[in-house]
């Protein structure tokens, strides 16, 4: 089955501008060579720490940032090299729903508004067409229709983020990129947002890329996995065999850090060592190497070489080819 | 989505949510103004604000009111407040011999009524002359004040006469100095009075006659209307001054903010939202504009343009749009990376309607501040220019800073018409930082609730 | 074994007066923490749990808040009745706080050591850079500024550069910042002396909440209140930091609050447990048992609603609580999470519960659930 979303080898550095003449002296290597394809009707997730890129590769999939190179083909096209009219009719199709419920919603404009706004940017609906489809939305997202009129700082937290989620939804897109959607939320509406989006999904179809941080939410909502660290993709895997069987030492010690709401099962954790390296000069060879328990142990040449991703077969990939 | 295929989903809020937001139906302006009502220093300026406003709009009103217009060659100069026109004059006994004196010293267009005691029908109106002046009567030192009316007690109370015997001219006037000239009602083209009336109830008005040899009308005859605020050098009433400066000054405000305003916006908002070269080159031309030395060059071109009020609008845009730019321009930078540009630029919106619909709304707290303030900023650089004697040319504008140019030469002695007019700018501008302030605190912090 | 109460808050009310109304953040609550033991205090946005620990503290902005009742015994000493200089003693000394935030805790002008150091200082007499060492070292400077035109000479060389290094090392040798260095070596931050001259921006996340960590522990404090100290960290830095804070726990025997929202942090750290809602505790005892029975619909709800990284996916929809957190200025009548409650009866809407003892368990709910309970 033809992928919905494939990424090839995106890569996105941000300059850093120093000297007198303002030259790049460095990049942040936000996303570095990553690679992987979504189904139609499947949520991947992308996690990671911070600085790991994958709100820069969520972001850059949707041309919220331009790619320094690589390339994503949406249904086949290429949308990296789109421009102008095609590149917005293609934004129809992928949208985003952000993490911050407050600040994704301009606090001077009615929700109505906010939500109606796809409509009116791509010229869709006419004035009394779109005040009935945003009713529509706003009901299936459950918030009362009768409220498009008030602004986003009367809502809670978790209704502003339906807010967001009406608008992501209001041009029907096929795929969309949730970037932390319950992360800013109540631990009391976290589970009231994320069977919203489940919910959506079997609904109107629609394909995930979920990008968080938070592994107990992922473990939940995915259908495939990809653990990111400083900018690359290290594991990738379908979702309950990375947590049953995880691979990568770095996704081993994530699921290891994650802590478990059950006294009785208290941890004994082995500890990662140190601070997430600056993305800006990441370390030679496997990037995790330096926080590597096994490396520390074992000696493994893991400073030297490239470390892309190796099938381990049914559909589990992993880019440390000396641990399993 | 049809309505067919919306399977709903269970509404999954809470029914008594509808409590927890039916407290307040909170718009922009109604927030603003319930936190801007807690400002009494801001609701004073917006009082004073407005008051200025509406003075500047009724000046022609004055005319009426006062009975003064704005410009009339009045021969009542320099008068304290709540006085009444007329004529002091100290005459002193030796210049009655001198007509010429007289009239270098005490000016000419000095009329007085001359009245007979014995006589009544002896009355008119005159000008000293040649006769008068040379009649060796007249001896001794008189201090004359021909006020216009009063009472005719007051009147002769304040005269002193012991004998004097007049003479009566060919004309058959008697030279007995009563009383100065009365209500000014009715003005030609160049403000000349030509009514008059006397000081003291004319047994019959016939026996009164004008310069021009009307006579008056009953209800001409009465008292001067007072002069509230005194007058300045050249006799114009001053608080109808005041109002018709305060045209000129709000009028040279608003428009040069609004004007500043605009390009500054505009610009800056480009400037900020495009950021990289369009941002540098624009910083680049503030540069130039903060280099280059605005106002003096103004100064002195002020003179070839004879002082005309657009130009000074011009002047005071083109050296002020800089502010503005500014400040919008950093605001955009900032507000460019909030969440929601992010996300309008994710729905596929162009640049410009994120620039117009999205940021600028959300940058309106310092540019409406800016703006409010920049007011009164705008009326001391002009009232400045004008006491310098740069301004708008004050013989045909009436602005404050003009009249406060005039009253400079003799503050010392009548302080009131530089007073008046100082205390005017000081109002205004005032009003105008009290609003500023008062908006400032009203608009930020955002709330959040 | 009953370890001993050193910190007994009674019926503690907290009021916050806006123009917009009377914000009850902390109502009626009432908690103890043991020697050595450490509370966890959940409950999410709004429900109260740092304006309690705030209050303990005495750091309550007196407009709008005010603490308008109960009494806060540490060590049988009423907090609430003692003078403000007193206060202070305490405050860093016997209870200290970190807070969510290390970015905006530390202040950026100045260097850690500093930071730490003041505590040192303040509370433990140690001397820091005072005047004596400032003069010291201007004198050290200007010597050695005066040596330099004789630098031809060898032994001034010699002389200088010693003195250079010493004037280096002055401020390091300073006894508050001896202390400080063992202390950023006892939270695990290597290299100490050198990170002593840091600033915070020169600092990542982790290591900044060690620090935090550090100037909290530098006076042993008895009780050590973590304001969702790691909120704002990645998941791995989060494990040493807790990990850190446990160690410290069993080193020093130090109690700690732990206020968060996460349960399965809470989980993990706390001997007991205080829930809080709107302002309100609505169940408090033990973690093992609170987490196995939960009473409270609340809890229930809370426990049952997170997913979890443990167990493997489940098809159906994740449970939920229904509603919102309630509007502080407009509480419901009665129960306070009756609107959301889906065991609510006819007297919770009407009148509020009262804190109930079961089985060492206290809870605030008409209808709690028991074992075998739905």
């Amino acid at each position: 089955m033809k992928p919905l979303l494939e990424v090839k080898n995106l890569k996105k550095y941000f300059p850093i501008y120093g000297g007198v003449f303002s030259r790049v002296v460095a990049n942040v290597k936000a996303v570095d060579d990553v690679s992987f394809s979504i189904l139609d009707g499947e949520t991947l997730s992308l996690v990671g720490e911070s600085g790991s890129g994958k709100t820069t590769c969520g972001k850059s999939i949707l041309r919220l940032y331009n790619a320094t190179s690589g390339s994503v083909l949406f249904d086949g096209q290429d949308v990296m090299a789109m421009q102008g009219e095609r590149l917005r009719k293609m934004r129809r199709q992928m949208q985003l729903i952000f993490q911050d419920p407050y600040g994704s919603l301009n606090p001077r404009l009615p929700v109505g508004e906010i939500i109606g706004e796809p409509l009116v940017v791509h010229n869709l609906a006419t004035a009394k067409e779109r005040e009935e489809q945003v009713m529509e939305i706003m009901e299936i997202v459950g918030l009362r229709p009768e409220y498009l009129h008030r602004y986003p700082h009367e809502f809670s937290g978790g209704q502003r983020q339906r807010i967001g989620i009406a608008r992501a939804l209001i041009l029907q897109p096929k795929f969309i990129v949730c970037d932390e959607p319950v992360s800013a939320l109540d631990v009391s509406i976290q589970s009231q947002v994320i069977n919203l989006l489940q919910d959506l999904q079997e609904k109107f179809k629609l394909t995930y890329l979920f990008v968080a941080h938070d592994m107990a939410v992922v473990r939940h909502m995915s259908t495939r996995v990809a653990v990111m660290y400083l900018g690359k993709i290290v594991e990738l895997a379908p979702g309950e065999e990375l947590f049953t069987n995880p691979m990568h030492p770095y996704t081993k010690a994530l699921l290891d850090a994650v802590p478990i709401p059950d006294p009785e099962k208290k941890k004994q954790r082995s500890l990662l060592e140190g601070d997430i390296p600056s993305p800006i000069n990441p370390p030679r060879g496997c990037r995790f190497h330096t926080r590597c328990e096994y490396f520390a142990r074992n000696k493994f040449p893991c400073q030297e070489g490239n470390y892309d991703l190796v099938d381990v077969g049914g559909g589990h990939f992993t880019a440390c080819p000396y641990v399993k | 989505m049809t309505k067919k295929d919306s399977k709903k989903i269970t509404v999954i809020d809470n029914p008594n949510e509808a409590e927890i937001l039916s407290s307040a139906d909170y718009s922009f302006f109604s927030m603003l103004w319930s936190r801007f009502r807690r400002h009494k220093l801001a609701i004073v300026g917006l009082i004073l604000m407005t008051m200025m406003i509406i003075l500047a709009i009724i000046a022609p009103l004055f005319d009426i009111i006062t009975g003064y217009p704005e410009k009339h060659t009045g021969l009542d100069k320099k008068m304290p407040p709540f006085s009444r026109p007329g004529v002091t004059v100290n005459i002193k006994a030796d210049d009655w011999q001198n007509p010429e004196k007289w009239k270098s010293e005490y000016g000419s267009g000095y009329k007085f009524w001359f009245t007979n005691d014995e006589d009544p029908t002896l009355t008119g109106y005159g000008e000293p002359n040649t006769n008068t002046l040379n009649n060796p009567k007249y001896r001794e030192y008189y201090d004359f004040n021909l006020k216009p009316f009063g009472s005719i007690d007051l009147l002769q109370k304040e005269v002193v006469f012991d004998d004097i015997t007049l003479e009566q001219e060919d004309k058959g006037y008697s030279e007995f100095f009563t009383g100065g000239y009365a209500r000014i009602k009715r003005y030609n083209q160049t403000g000349e009075i030509i009514t008059y009336a006397p000081p003291f109830e004319a047994p019959d008005t016939s026996l009164v006659k004008t310069t021009t040899g009307e006579t008056p009308r009953e209800d001409d005859l009465g008292p001067a209307p007072m002069h509230v605020l005194g007058t300045d050098g050249s006799g114009h009433d001053i608080l109808v001054r005041l109002a018709w400066g305060a045209r000129i000054s709000l009028i040279i405000a608003i428009s040069v903010v609004l004007l500043t305003a605009f390009i500054g916006i505009v610009l800056g908002a480009l400037a900020g939202f495009n950021g990289a070269f369009v941002d540098a080159l624009f910083m680049r031309v503030i540069e130039l504009m903060y280099s280059i030395p605005m106002l003096p060059i103004y100064m002195v071109l002020s003179k070839f343009m004879g002082g005309s009020l657009l130009f000074l609008i011009l002047i005071f845009t083109v050296t002020g749009w800089t502010g503005m730019a500014r400040m919008t321009r950093n605001y955009f930078l900032s507000l460019k990376k909030q969440e929601y540009a992010e996300a309008a630029r994710a729905i596929g919106a162009s640049p410009a309607r994120i620039m117009f619909k999205h940021l600028l709304p959300n940058s309106l707290t310092p540019i409406i501040v800016g703006m409010t303030l920049s007011i009164g900023g705008i009326i001391i650089s002009e009232s400045s220019l004008s006491f310098l004697g740069f301004g708008i040319n004050p013989i045909t504008t009436t602005t404050w800073g003009g009249m406060l140019y005039e009253a400079n030469g003799y503050i010392m002695d009548q302080p009131w018409p530089a007073v008046f007019s100082g205390l005017m700018i000081f109002i205004t501008v005032l009003a105008s930082n009290f609003l500023g302030d008062g908006l400032r605190d009203a608009l930020d912090p955002r709330m959040k609730v | 074994m009953e370890k001993e109460v050193i910190l007994d808050v009674k019926n503690l009310r907290t009021y916050f007066y806006t123009s917009d109304g009377v914000v009850p953040a902390v109502e009626d609550v009432s908690i103890q923490i043991h020697k050595g033991e450490t509370l966890g205090i959940v409950g999410e946005s709004g429900c109260g749990k740092s304006q309690t620990m705030l209050s303990v503290m005495r750091l309550i902005q007196e407009p709008p808040g005010k603490i308008v009742s109960g009494e806060i015994l540490f060590h049988g000493e009423n907090l609430l009745k003692i003078p403000v200089n007193k206060m202070r003693r305490i405050r860093g000394a016997n209870i200290s706080m970190i807070f969510q935030e290390p970015m905006t805790s530390l202040n950026p002008v100045y260097q850690v050591g500093d930071q730490i150091a003041e505590s040192l200082t303040l509370h433990q007499g140690l001397r820091g850079w005072d005047l004596g060492y400032r003069v010291k070292s201007w004198g050290m400077f200007w010597t050695w500024l005066g040596m330099l035109p004789f630098s031809f000479l060898a032994p001034v060389r010699e002389n200088a550069r010693n003195l250079k290094k010493k004037l280096s090392r002055l401020k390091v040798e300073t006894p508050a910042w001896q202390r400080t260095a063992e202390l950023l070596k006892d939270v695990g931050i290597s290299d100490a002396e050198r990170r002593l001259s840091n600033y915070p921006f020169e600092m990542s996340g982790g290591m900044r909440q060690r620090v935090m960590i550090a100037m909290a522990m530098s006076c042993n404090p008895e009780i050590l209140i973590a304001d969702e100290a790691t909120t704002a960290l990645d998941v791995t830095i989060q494990a040493q930091i807790l990990e850190l804070m446990k160690a410290l726990k069993r080193k020093y025997g130090m109690a700690i609050a732990l206020i968060t929202h996460n349960l399965a942090v809470v989980a993990e750290m706390s001997d007991n447990i205080a829930v809080m809602y709107a302002g309100k505790i609505v169940e408090y005892g033990d973690a093992m048992s609170l987490f196995k029975t939960p009473m409270h619909p609340y809890t229930w709800g809370l426990l049952h609603s997170i997913p979890r990284v443990d167990e493997p996916r489940t098809d159906g929809k994740l449970p939920t609580i229904e509603g919102m957190v309630p509007n502080p200025y407009n509480l419901p009548v009665g129960c306070k999470f009756h609107p959301r409650c889906f065991r609510a009866t006819q007297k919770c809407k009407e009148i509020e519960p009262t804190l109930d003892t079961v089985n060492g368990r206290q809870v605030r709910c008409w209808n709690m659930i028991t074992e075998g309970g739905n």
